[in-house]
Order: C-alpha cells, then structure tokens, then sequence
C-alpha cells in the first residue's frame, strides 16, 4: 500500500516546490548589478528600496506567474491531448495570444483591453488547432503539431507584417515581446494577471485527477462518471485564460511549457494530481531564476543590455527538447 | 435499480439499417444475464446503450424510474459500470492506481482516495487475483493481468449493474473459470444485476441464470441450458446452416 499518491507525499512534495518558489523570489531579489544594503531594505527613499520594490519584485513576480502558467497549462495539454510534445508555444495557442496582444498595442490601447484580446488570440487559436485536428476521428498526433506550427508561423508573419507599419518603439517592444522579454511593469496589471493565474492554476490542481482519467479515453471516461465534452470545454477555456494572462505580461517565452512538465514527469511519474501543481510551481523557480541569469548575465562582461529572458529558456530548453525527442524515439524502438 | 427497455432502436445513422430494431427487456435483477450473438449483430452496442456511452435512436432505457439519460455521469458511474474490450492506457500509472480510479464516482473534491476507498480496491483487487501485481505498472502486464485489472476496477466502483463485454477474452482457463465463479459469488454476495456479452455458448449455460440473444436485430429472451444445445435455435442466432452441428461445433456423444 505504499505506491498510491498518498495525502502526505502530496503535501511535502508541493511545500518543498513552493519553499523553493520563496527561496528563489528572496535570493533573486539580492542579486544585481545594483549592491543591496541590507540595512536600507525598509528605507522608503534609499536606492536599495526602489531596486528592490520597483524593479527587481515586479520582475520576479512575473516570473513566478508565467511560469506558473506556461507550465501548468504545458502540462495540460500534454495529457487533454495525449500528447507528450504539446506545449502552448509548439501548439501555436502563444502565437494566438501574441497577435492578439500585438494587434491592441499597435493601436494604442492599455494593456488592460491587451490582456483581454491576448485571451481572445489565444482561445481562438485553441477552438481552431483543437477543433480542426483533435476531435476528429482520423487525426493523428502529428496533426496537431503540425497545424500548430502552421499557425505559429501565420501568427509570426502577421506580426511582423503589424509591426513594419508601427512606429519605431512600438516595433521594439513587439520584437522583445516575440523573445520573451519580462521587464517591470505597471504593478496592477502584475497584481491582475496574477489573480487570473492563480485562480486558474487552483482549477487546474482541482481538475488533475479527471485529467488523469481523461487519458484513458472518453468511454473509459464517461464510465467513470466524468462529463467529457463539458470537462475538456472547461479544461481549454481555463488554459486559455492563462496563456493570455501570461503572455500580455511576458511575450512570447518559449519550451517552459515543454521541459517544466517532462521533467516532473520523469522524476515523479505520470500521475496528474502531482504533475499540474508540481509543473506550476517548479515551472515558476525556474522562470525566475532563468530571468536572473538573463538580467545579470551580461553585466558579467561588462555589457550593460540586458538578454530576454526567451533567450535564455530556449538555450536550455531547444536542447532539453531534442533529448525527450531522442529518448522518445529510442522508447519506441526498444518496445516494439 | 432495474434496467428497463422499451422500444429501443439504435442506428449509427439514419441511411443505415437498425442493429438494434424495437427492442424490449426488462432485465431481471439480482441475475446474471449471458448476452449471445453473432458478431455485429449488436451486442457492444446494446452493453454500450445500457451503459449510456450512447444513446439510442428511439426508445427508452430507463434506470429505476427515471430514463438514463437524465443522471448526471458521476451518478450513472454509481449505479452502472461496463467492463469494456481493454487496450493498455497511455501512460504508466500501477494497477492499483488504475483500481483505484474505479472509486472516482465517490471521490470528493482534489480526489484524494482515504482509507475506505483503498480498502475497497485493494478488496476488489483480492477478489479477481490481482493483488500481488498491485505496485507494478500498468504497461508492464500481460494482456489477461490488465483485463483482471480492469474486472478489479469495476468491482471497485460497486455499482449494483455489472456489464461485462467479453469478460473472458485474453485469459487463460484457470483465469476464466476463476472470473465466472467469481461472478456467481459476487452476484451471491453483493446482490448484484450481471449483464454479460459471452461467446462461449458452452460457458453461457453454466455460469448465467438467463440467456438473451440477438440475432438481426431481434432480441430472444428466456433462452436456457436446453436451447443452447438446440441445433434450429443456434442455427437462428448465428445464422449458420442447420447441418453445421451435426457434425463440428456441437459436442457429439
């Protein structure tokens, strides 16, 4: 009887990933090219305050919440979709998010109406992927990669295309947010999109034992008792919502939603309940402190621009990827 | 909780002929049932229907008072479960993980299964002999060990109607004799409504308390151990010529 997700391995398993959330918010927010002086930390006027409070936490906050977002939802896609290589950026859902967001800011307009139109991007680019290949009887998994990538490659031509009739700054921050770029920023709509992540985050932790079951197939699933057309519904609104939350305050941040969940998925099985809450807050750490290496890295060389942090996520995760891909491959071979 | 039958037609679609045609039963509870038939001559269809995995063309399915349709599924999983033709799930969860989720229907919120729950299964798991895998992964085990998995799941959900779509395929003969009488001690013990699709006309007599058959569409109750060894009426079900008895599929003396 020692094999089953028991209450207490769940709890201490998520208390270490969140502790691990704490740590990395408190230590990132020590380092810098800028010195902190410990003792000016609640100095309201002195240099270490404003790093710290304006600069450096927003940042870090944001961090935590797309990672949250892209890896939750990366996790479920993997499962909903039964497929090991779904992920929001390969499925093209970001790319939706991103013309979305693109569209609102090249016509001027807050970044409040650019959260909403990043959603509206993104569940349009969710109803036509997962509409037009999944629930289809003769679509393959490669299907819907594949029209992800198509899209992707749309959604990228129509925001160059945007972006060649905007002005000059305009076109910096598209190009930034195209990489991934987190920079502070207005600390409502942090607070906002924040509020939206973490509500959909919880529903997805709720939701994790019925993806679990959704894997199995709908009739498996429906004699379970599980409602599957309202579930999945459900399921694609709430990835929806996280994606457009997290890409109006990050861009377009690329692989966390593939190597965050894989991971988890290797070290602690396949099981959901553990996978979705896991994926978020582990995904979270490691956006936070991939955004400290690509705020401070360069400043090592005396570089005083800074690197998007999609930089660096890709520099790990392009590798990480082509190893699942290889190590799936060989799987197969080795079990046929 | 009785099944109850009135006039179900089923068709996949409307040009289509009906596999099911008209159809009225009511299935008499606390029996086992042994559904016969040809291939394709519809009984995964009717199991599927009773289940509420579909619905019918025409007709009424109705559970109790009230017509299938109108439960919610997490209330149809407490009264109704299918053991269904089994394949290997995707991913690698153990036995007594895929056991467990047989208690889904009763779990609460965030899905944690306490104590009860694990004891249910791990019962179900003794019942059908499967036990001693419970730690392996499920993508590990042979064909007739994830079907006794899957006997042990639905067990675990204790729905008081059983439908079992081959329940015998992939095991061996100790494995089939041992899930038939566990079937009769189960019906025995916990008073339940066994529906169970067979195609072993041989077994059918000796384990179900009644036998239905379908045959175009048709539905032939009350058969017992004396038709099934009746030439006409075999002839009838599986549409085979009368003289194919005499000389190889029935025993001769």
């Amino acid at each position: 009887m020692t094999t089953y997700l028991k209450k207490n391995r769940f709890f201490i398993l998520c208390s270490c990933a969140l502790l691990a959330v704490l740590l990395s918010i408190l230590a990132c927010s020590f380092i810098g090219t800028i010195p902190i002086q410990l003792s000016d930390l609640f100095e309201t006027d002195s240099l270490t305050y404003r790093v710290i409070y304006y600069i450096r936490l927003p940042r870090i906050f944001i961090a935590a919440f797309v990672g949250i977002a892209l890896s939750a939802s990366g996790a479920t896609y993997q499962s909903i979709l039964k497929n090991p290589l779904a992920d929001p950026y390969i499925l093209g859902i970001s790319g939706g998010a991103a013309l979305g967001h693109v569209i609102s800011i090249s016509l001027g307009l807050s970044l409040y109406i650019s959260m909403i139109t990043a959603f509206t991007g993104a569940l349009l680019a969710l109803i036509l992927i997962v509409g037009m290949t999944q629930f289809r009887p003769r679509s393959t998994s490669l299907d819907i990669l594949l029209s992800g990538i198509v899209l992707n490659a749309f959604c990228f031509a129509l925001i160059l295309f945007i972006n060649a009739t905007t002005s000059m700054e305009q076109a910096y921050h598209i190009i930034f947010m195209l990489i991934g770029h987190i920079e502070s920023m207005d600390i409502t709509i942090i607070a906002l999109a924040g509020v939206f992540i973490t509500c959909c985050f919880t529903l997805l932790i709720y939701f994790s034992r019925t993806l679990n079951i959704l894997q199995l197939g709908d009739h498996e699933a429906l004699l379970l008792g599980i409602p599957i057309k309202r579930t999945r519904i459900i399921l694609l609104l709430i990835t929806a919502v996280l994606i457009g939350a997290s890409i109006a305050i990050s861009g377009m941040i690329g692989f966390i939603g593939i190597i965050v969940p894989h991971i988890i998925r290797i070290i602690f099985g396949a099981d959901n309940r553990l996978i979705i809450p896991m994926s978020g807050l582990v995904g979270a750490s490691f956006l936070i402190i991939a955004d400290t290496v690509a705020r401070h890295s360069l400043s090592a060389f005396d570089i005083h621009t800074q690197l998007p942090v999609g930089v660096i996520t890709a520099l790990i995760g392009a590798p990480l990827f082509l190893s699942i891909l290889h190590h799936n491959m060989r799987f197969k071979k080795e079990s046929n | 909780m009785n099944i109850h039958l009135t006039n179900v037609s089923f068709a996949y679609s409307k040009n289509d002929h009906a596999i099911l045609d008209n159809i009225s039963y009511a299935m008499p509870s606390n029996q086992i049932i042994g559904l016969i038939g040809a291939n394709g001559s519809g009984k995964s269809t009717l199991l599927h229907l009773i289940a509420g995995l579909i619905s019918p063309t025409s007709g009424n399915i109705m559970l109790g008072d009230h017509p299938i349709s109108h439960y919610s599924p997490q209330k149809r999983a407490q009264y109704i479960t299918m053991m269904t033709q089994q394949h290997r799930p995707p991913f690698g969860i153990t036995a007594q993980e895929m056991v467990l989720l047989g208690r889904h229907p009763y779990t609460a919120i965030f899905g944690f299964d306490n104590s009860k729950d694990i004891d249910i299964a791990m019962q179900a798991m003794i019942d059908t002999d499967c036990n001693q895998f419970a730690d392996r992964k499920m993508n590990e085990l042979s064909g007739g060990e994830i079907q006794r998995i899957y006997f042990a799941r639905a067990l675990a959900q204790q729905t008081p109607i059983l439908l079992f779509d081959e329940p015998t395929t992939f095991l061996d003969i100790k494995h089939q004799y041992d899930i038939m009488t566990l079937l009769r001690k189960l019906k025995n013990r916990y008073q339940k409504t066994i529906l169970c699709a067979l195609h072993d006309i041989h077994m059918a007599p000796s384990i179900c308390d009644t036998i239905i058959a379908l045959t175009d569409g048709q539905l032939l109750s009350g058969l017992s151990k004396k038709h099934m060894t009746d030439p006409q009426i075999l002839s009838d079900i599986y549409n085979i010529p009368l003289d194919t008895f005499s000389s190889t599929i029935l025993p001769t003396k």
